[in-house]
């Protein structure tokens, strides 16, 4: 129910919003104080603002990758997991089952230093963008199966008397349907893709992560360089978050259905 | 329209339908009517060929309903269900469109015009371009009317088209399928509304515990001859 605001409830609430950030940013320029009294300089960081900005798009390009690749896979792993045939459907939940159980650290290890050897093949970039598909694909394929789960059966009835074909049926009317109701879980993947890729530093991908720990090792400005780091992720996560809060908003307008 | 049910037998975990046998031609709305779980609900998904008996034959015409026929034997008939069952994220027109035109092969302007001559024929002019929440429930059901209509079936199935509709809406609808009736469709249906059956039909077949109990002309409502049908009258009508 809406009840209409009052003028001091209305002003209220960016206040509020305001000293709880100013909370945070006191905690946060308590530890910097401490640790870093008297030399911290943020512009020593920007000094190289052409390896970050070059990280920076390179951690954008790898993410989004990861996020498409991950998609098609999590379709196909579905597909595979409704399978009829056995062999198949073991196979999608084998791979599913290992890769939700392997953090995403070990994964790029393995994929970069023993995979990527093993087929002689080591452009690190590409590696990487594997080793987040690979990550992500499981948990895609899951939001799949809820998705197209959540339509009702009845619709399945009618497709079938209409002779609908398997794929008439997902290119018409399954996956236009689930389509809005994935952007979320989409939009959460692609943060996590965001915050995974930090981890290919390991393999020397210059991402945002690793270009920092450079100028770090240059400028020896480490409490700089680990909250420029910081910031930069946020400033990608956080507009990322705001989306997804309103493509759910127009979501539930969506599906109001009586 | 010719129905022809020979020795019909339906499980699932226990016996649905009985031995079922019926031939009837020459009528135009069949009614099947019978309490809750007295098997005629499957019966019509039989008919359908939405499922198989275990044994036994239906013929309806000179269509005859097995898994290899399938695709033919639906062809000819259009489905009407309790819910609309239209897809939510298209529109009524496009609810239609889709079938034409993308499972059946037409072109593009021919299935718009089907489509808007069906939606206009069920006066959905002003709401053929609004998806199926945004309509009422006797519109959006009027709507899967239309789509059950698109492929041009000789015979409409219905499956208590009127069930989940309050009174007002429900004869709206009606209305609809008598007219359809007067030109020249035929109907088979399940039903919870006598007066529909009274005024509408012009056979019945009453199931009772997964047999044919009476069936006859419309007029056995009025003169029952079996006692389960005269039990059956007598706790549910309404007036």
């Amino acid at each position: 129910m809406k009840t209409k605001k009052t003028f001091t409830q209305s002003i209220n609430k960016p206040i509020q919003f305001f000293m709880a950030v100013l909370v945070y940013i006191a905690f946060i320029a308590f530890v910097i104080l401490r640790v870093a009294p008297n030399n911290f300089s943020i512009s020593r960081i920007f000094e190289y603002s052409g390896l970050l900005k070059e990280a920076f798009k390179n951690t954008m390009i790898i993410s989004l990758f990861a996020v498409l690749f991950g998609t098609v896979l999590g379709f196909v792993l579905y597909l595979l997991r409704e399978s009829r045939i056995y062999f198949l459907k073991s196979a999608a939940n084998i791979f599913i089952e290992v890769m939700m159980g392997t953090p995403l650290l070990v994964l790029v290890f393995i994929t970069s230093f023993f995979i990527g050897e093993a087929f002689n093949y080591s452009e690190d970039y590409v590696l990487g963008i594997i080793a987040l598909t690979a990550y992500i694909g499981p948990y895609m394929a899951n939001m799949f199966k809820g998705a197209i789960e959540s339509i009702d059966p009845q619709q399945y009835i009618v497709m079938d008397l209409y002779g609908f074909t398997g794929f008439q049926k997902y290119r018409y009317i399954i996956l236009p349907q689930i389509a809005i109701r994935m952007m979320p879980p989409l939009m959460n993947n692609l943060s996590y893709a965001i915050k995974g890729s930090s981890l290919l530093y390991v393999t020397a991908v210059t991402e945002i992560f690793y270009a920092i720990k450079i100028i770090q090792s240059k400028t020896y400005a480490y409490s700089e360089g680990y909250l420029v780091l910081w910031l930069a992720y946020l400033a990608i996560t956080i507009p990322l978050t705001l989306l997804n809060k309103y493509i759910e908003s127009r979501q539930k307008e969506y599906e109001d259905i009586d | 329209m010719k129905i022809s049910i020979k020795n019909v037998t339906k499980y699932y975990d226990k016996k649905v339908l009985d031995d079922i046998s019926i031939d009837i031609d020459g009528y135009s709305a069949v009614a099947i009517i019978g309490l809750s779980g007295c098997g005629k609900s499957t019966l019509l998904r039989l008919i359908s060929g939405i499922e198989f008996p275990q044994g036994g034959e239906i013929h309806i015409n000179d269509w005859k309903s097995t898994k290899e026929t399938k695709r033919e034997y639906q062809n000819q008939l259009g489905f009407v269900f309790q819910k609309h069952n239209l897809f939510p994220h298209l529109t009524l027109k496009q609810n239609i469109t889709v079938i034409l035109e993308k499972v059946k092969g037409q072109s593009k302007e021919e299935a718009e015009a089907r489509a808007e001559e069906l939606l206009n024929m069920l006066h959905l002019h002003d709401e053929m371009d609004k998806k199926p929440a945004k309509v009422s429930g006797g519109q959006a059901q009027r709507a899967s009317i239309a789509r059950a209509l698109s492929t041009k079936p000789s015979l409409l199935i219905m499956d208590e088209p009127t069930a989940s509709l309050d009174p007002i809406l429900t004869h709206e609808v009606l209305m609809e399928i008598k007219h359809l009736k007067s030109m020249g469709k035929d109907f088979i249906f399940v039903t919870h509304e006598l007066n529909f059956v009274k005024n509408f039909a012009d056979y019945v077949i009453f199931i009772d515990e997964g047999k044919i109990a009476e069936h006859g002309e419309t007029n056995i409502l009025n003169n029952p001859s079996t006692d389960k049908l005269k039990a059956f009258m007598k706790n549910v009508s309404y007036d």
